[in-house]
């Protein structure tokens, strides 16, 4: 059975990025996987540290992260998986910090400072899914969603990103400043768009099985 | 004055920490009053969680980052500094994973969704520097164009720190391992001679710009 692993880089458990990788899990389910979604937030680690242990000639299990903390667990297991579906919302046109130190840890340790290649053995599908603030067309002009196609190429079969705009913040604005928020159009996308949104991502889910 | 300095990266006295110790005693020489923080030893701390808690209408603390965990003591000493000077390598083409982490949180909390005067309304605007290190030699940053990347960055701090895009010092060609033989790594990739002889003729130089850096930010 094939095994995807989904990891959530919101903050927000049951929001935006949450809902979207559900429902990725839910389409690689049915196409037959067996799937585990982590949230990234409940985990205590940090990005590389530059020790360098996954190059050391002493290292008998060189190519993989040497680091003792609660992200391991996480890229061993991506290690053996076939599928990894990676969700964050967009802070500040790229990823959150904490997905990046995710990649930092698991990137880091496939690229061979020796060949040039990669030191990853086995056969891993990604995708990604971005949820954010602004608009298709403002994220296409002014290049708001990060690109990860060529670094995730280095090492794994990129398949793909889904992306889901002017996403709801929250439920009831009432109490904040967000002055220049069309919230009326926010509530209405919710009702519309949304739902096409997680369409998007349930196929993903099961392109990711394929 | 008041000059908070944020270490980035994971080494100590290494490339990147060595560089922001320099600045920070140029600073100190200039009689400014130092604060020196390595991001990796704080107690545990995460990027922006999206509470919105700087965006509340009516608090004291509107416009402010107070989420209490190990990054609050960064927060207050940045808010009542004059200089801020930020240090990190470059990893995957950007700034440390870590340093990010405090970028989140600073930024968002000068990020209006109210108005388009982001970072105008800070209290005491701050003159801004960033100091980053590279494997990359000056020709390959270049040609890859991590410079543009990093000046973006430089833009976006000076810019909502309320002040002019930050000062950028670039240290290329990093000194990477005490003993490269003990590493997989080609000599294509990195020639342990000629990296020895960038560390001992061409390092000294980027040190020297640090501590002038920190100087001059705080005179």
């Amino acid at each position: 059975m094939k095994k995807v692993i989904l990891l959530n880089g919101s903050p927000r458990k049951g929001r935006n990025t949450d809902m979207m990788l559900q429902k990725a899990a839910e389409g690689a389910s049915d196409a037959g996987a067996e799937t585990e979604l982590i949230h990234l937030y409940s985990l205590n680690y940090k990005g590389c540290r530059s020790c360098y242990g996954c190059r050391a000639k002493a290292n008998k299990n060189a190519g993989h992260c040497v680091w003792n903390d609660d992200l391991k667990a996480v890229l061993e297991k991506i290690d053996k998986a076939d599928g990894l579906i990676i969700g964050s919302p967009i802070y500040y046109a790229d990823v959150t910090a904490e997905v990046r130190a995710f990649l930092e840890r698991f990137l880091y340790q496939y690229q061979n400072y020796d060949t040039g290649s990669t030191n990853f053995t086995g056969h891993l599908k990604t995708a990604c899914i971005y949820t954010m603030n602004v608009s298709e067309e403002y994220s296409k002009v002014m290049g708001v969603a990060p690109k990860y196609e060529g670094l995730l190429s280095m090492c794994t079969e990129y398949i793909g990103t889904v992306e889901a705009y002017e996403t709801l913040h929250m439920k009831n604005y009432d109490k904040f400043h967000f002055g220049t928020v069309d919230i009326e159009r926010r509530f209405e996308l919710r009702e519309k768009q949304f739902p096409l949104d997680l369409e998007k991502a349930y196929e993903l889910g099961k392109k990711v099985c394929l | 004055m008041k000059a908070v300095f944020i270490n980035g990266s994971p080494r100590k006295g290494w490339n990147t920490h060595k560089l922001m110790v320099k600045a920070s005693e140029g600073a100190k020489d200039a009689g400014a009053e130092v604060q020196f923080f390595d991001l990796y030893d704080l107690e545990p701390f995460t990027g922006c969680r999206s509470c919105f808690a700087c965006k509340i209408k009516g608090s004291k603390t509107a416009g402010a980052c107070t989420y209490p965990d190990g990054l609050k003591p960064v927060m207050d000493a940045v808010r009542d500094a004059d200089v801020l000077v930020i240090g990190t390598p470059v990893y995957l083409g950007k700034m440390s994973a870590q340093l990010n982490l405090f970028w989140e949180r600073l930024m968002f909390t000068n990020v209006s969704y109210s108005s388009f005067d982001h970072g105008r309304k800070m209290e005491k605007p701050k003159r801004c520097a960033m100091i980053v290190t590279m494997g990359a030699t000056d020709g390959q940053m270049r040609q890859i164009g991590y410079d543009q990347q990093f000046n973006y960055y430089g833009q976006q701090l000076g810019y909502m720190m309320g002040g002019r895009p930050a000062e950028m010092l670039y240290s290329n060609d990093a000194y990477q391992f005490t003993d490269y033989s003990k590493y997989n790594i080609s000599v294509d990739r990195a020639d342990p001679v000629q990296k020895k002889k960038h560390l001992e003729e061409e390092y000294p130089k980027d040190l020297d710009k640090a501590y002038e850096l920190g100087r001059r930010m705080c005179q």
